[in-house]
């Protein structure tokens, strides 16, 4: 078994918050000092953009566009993105098109006497599956901008809506204004010594429901009518022959192909159109301790690099298993892990046992271990060092526990000894510390601190297992 | 168009081939094989005849890694794979098919077997593979992992004409070419 491919789950990193995790999924804050987890980041979107033609669209303005891009059409029937085609008409089929102007070829339109070979028109096709705009019956457009989102048949009734409930929590606002300042005039609390409330239908005037009652006395009960929904007798009927017939499975939408248009639902593959390309948000993840920025791409979207990324990765140095160690319970054995160091300075290292309060109530139960001793210090990580010559720069460590030193790495042995009647995967624990130098540009001198970092490996089960 | 006279291990059996095909001699080519014109056949495609000839038409695309097979039959009958005009067969597919019609598009990886009747202007997916024994109406399309299908009613056609031009004017500047069995008018494949 290959442990050491395994390591993004064998050696889990604690973070502050005391969850583990794998070091690529944890954050390091410059300020707070600290590991910083998915769950202890918060999250929002910096800018949005379109994946297909990659124009930006500002957060404020992505709402108005329903976050979708305004001429990236994605396909109805499997959601690839479709692809512009555009095809030459030749001029005399445009004229037999339209039927009014075959009786007199001079009085053409200006746009087809425009270009003599003819008019170039669009449509919009899906290299996956082969679906077309033609397919559905949409006609062909003269520019590719002309295709269009039909608009939500529900449009008219939720902006009704939405302009009716804007309306009331500015009257609720006003009133409950209004209600603060009558309460600060002198506020009596009788009321919560009224019991009446708790009794069921007796006639409450508890504030708030005072307040209700007033606010709906206010409202103009016409207005009120103008957006509640009303109830029918009829409902939809449903087409002849719904239960009886024959379900054709090659024209009825699939859920998927449903939902993609919640605003339409297509039941039948005829009533497809294009949907609008979906835009993508660029994260900008923050710090929950300090606020401080942690992770922020640049703003260009065919960009992948960040202009802030402070992950554990760029500062912890990374521990992995070298090999699998054979596992014997109730006797020591030797476990090679291997340190890296991820900065191009000297790193110093220690271990320390951790503390009994991280395996919470005996749940995580760890094997006994004897950690190399002293300190260590790891060699620069640096792409030129192998090319400098090697003046054997004495590095802090003792040789007892050093099995071998390789460019800003280091492979230590760690001794664990497996309890008798251990059946699931046999783990251990340590407290890794290192001196982390911050480099920020605001305080010039550089400064020093011992970042302490609780590690868990997991080494797999025993080698001698009774089967 | 020029052709070497190079001794071809990987070609071994009967071929008609008509004028202006291109057939890299880094094909594999086995037993009675018609090609009719325009078609060009990449390096390293493998068109077998082992269980009855085959027959090919004209302006077919066979691109690279691309199988088309005749399989051995355990009853002992030998029929003939016909395959029309204007097909093309995308990297790596499987055609054991005996009856492809025209227009039709074989996606990258994707397999057809013998007991499948292919009709015109179709197009299997990337991948997707068929196995059982049916008829595909003209216009059918096949997409996507779970091989999704539905009928065109406009079919679309596949305009592979430009590439070919292209790739029959461009090849033999970069590979060896097995000679087209002239006279090309007996070579013509009656499809
Ligand atoms: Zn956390
Ligand atoms: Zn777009
Ligand atoms: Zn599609
Ligand atoms: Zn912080």
């Amino acid at each position: 078994m290959a442990l050491s491919l395994h390591y993004l789950k064998r050696v889990l990193y604690s973070c502050s918050c005391s969850q583990p995790a794998p070091l690529t999924d944890l954050y390091f804050c410059r300020h707070c000092k600290v590991a910083r987890c998915q769950d202890c980041v918060s999250i929002t979107v910096d800018t949005y953009f379109c994946p297909h033609c990659f124009e930006t669209v500002p957060v404020s303005e992505a709402k108005n566009r329903k976050n979708r891009c305004n001429h990236c059409f994605q396909c109805p029937r499997c959601s690839s993105t479709l692809t512009t085609r555009s095809i030459i008409v030749p001029s005399e089929v445009l004229a037999e098109q339209s039927p009014k102007k075959t009786e007199s070829p001079s009085s053409k339109s200006p746009s087809l006497a425009r270009s003599p070979g003819g008019t170039k028109s669009y449509y919009l096709s899906c290299t996956h599956c082969k679906w077309s705009t033609r397919d559905v019956g949409i006609k062909d457009k003269r520019s590719p901008i002309d295709f269009k989102d039909p608009l939500s048949p529900h449009q008219e009734r939720v902006s009704q809506l939405v302009s009716f409930y804007k309306e009331f929590s500015m009257r609720d606002q006003a009133e409950r204004e209004k209600a603060k300042k009558v309460g600060r005039r002198g506020r009596s609390y009788g009321g919560l010594l009224d019991t009446s409330k708790f009794v069921k239908g007796a006639s409450s005037d508890s504030p708030k429901q005072l307040r209700r009652a007033s606010l709906q006395g206010t409202w103009n009960k016409s207005v009120v009518n103008k957006v509640a929904t009303q109830s029918t007798d009829c409902p939809d009927q449903i087409p002849d022959g719904f239960y009886s017939g024959e379900p054709e499975l090659k024209k009825i939408a699939t859920l998927q192909q449903r939902l993609l248009d919640p605003a339409h639902q297509p039941a039948r593959v005829e009533q497809f159109t294009p949907r609008p390309l979906h835009l993508i948000g660029k994260k900008l993840l923050r710090c929950k301790g300090c606020d401080h920025i942690l992770l922020k791409a640049e703003i260009n979207p065919s960009s992948i690099r960040f202009k802030i990324q402070q992950i554990a990765l760029h500062t912890f140095p990374q521990i992995r298993i070298l090999k699998p160690p054979s596992l014997v319970a109730g006797a020591p054995c030797e476990v090679l892990l291997s340190v890296s160091n991820p900065v191009n300075h000297v790193v110093s290292i220690s271990f320390q046992q951790l503390e009994p309060s991280f395996t919470k109530g005996g749940k995580v139960s760890l094997a006994p271990v004897s950690l190399p001793k002293g300190s260590y210090q790891l060699s620069p990580n640096d792409d030129m060092g192998d090319l400098l010559d090697d003046s054997e720069e004495e590095l802090e460590g003792e040789k007892e526990f050093i099995h071998s030193r390789l460019l800003g790495k280091l492979v230590l042995k760690f001794n664990v000894a497996p309890e008798e009647g251990t059946t699931g995967e046999v783990k251990f624990g340590f407290v890794l510390s290192f001196d982390y130098k911050s480099t920020m540009e605001l305080e010039k001198q550089e400064s020093s601190c011992i970042v302490p970092a609780p590690v868990v490996v997991d080494l797999g089960k025993l080698t001698h297992s009774d089967d | 168009m020029s052709a070497f006279k190079t001794p071809n291990k990987k070609h071994s059996g009967d071929f008609k081939i008509a004028k202006g095909v291109v057939v890299c001699s880094e094909a594999e080519l086995f037993g009675d094989i018609t090609i009719g014109g325009g078609t060009v056949v990449h390096p390293s495609a493998h068109i077998l005849a082992q269980g009855g000839p085959i027959v090919i038409g004209e302006r077919n695309l066979i691109q690279e890694q691309v199988t088309i097979i005749n399989s051995k039959r355990e009853d002992g009958s030998t029929p003939t794979m016909v395959i029309g005009n204007g097909n093309i067969f995308e990297v790596g597919a499987h055609c054991g098919s005996l009856s492809v019609g025209d227009g039709n598009t074989f996606e990258a990886k994707s397999r057809v077997s013998e007991r499948v009747k292919v009709t015109d202007r179709c197009s299997v997916g990337a991948g997707c593979s068929l196995d059982s024994q049916e008829t595909l109406p003209t216009g059918t399309v096949l997409h996507g992992r779970e091989c999704h299908r539905y009928t065109k009613k406009i079919p679309t056609q596949n305009n592979n004409q430009q590439q070919l031009d292209y790739l029959i004017k461009v090849l033999p500047n970069y590979h060896r070419l097995t000679k087209s069995t002239a006279p090309a008018s007996t070579a013509t494949p009656n499809t």
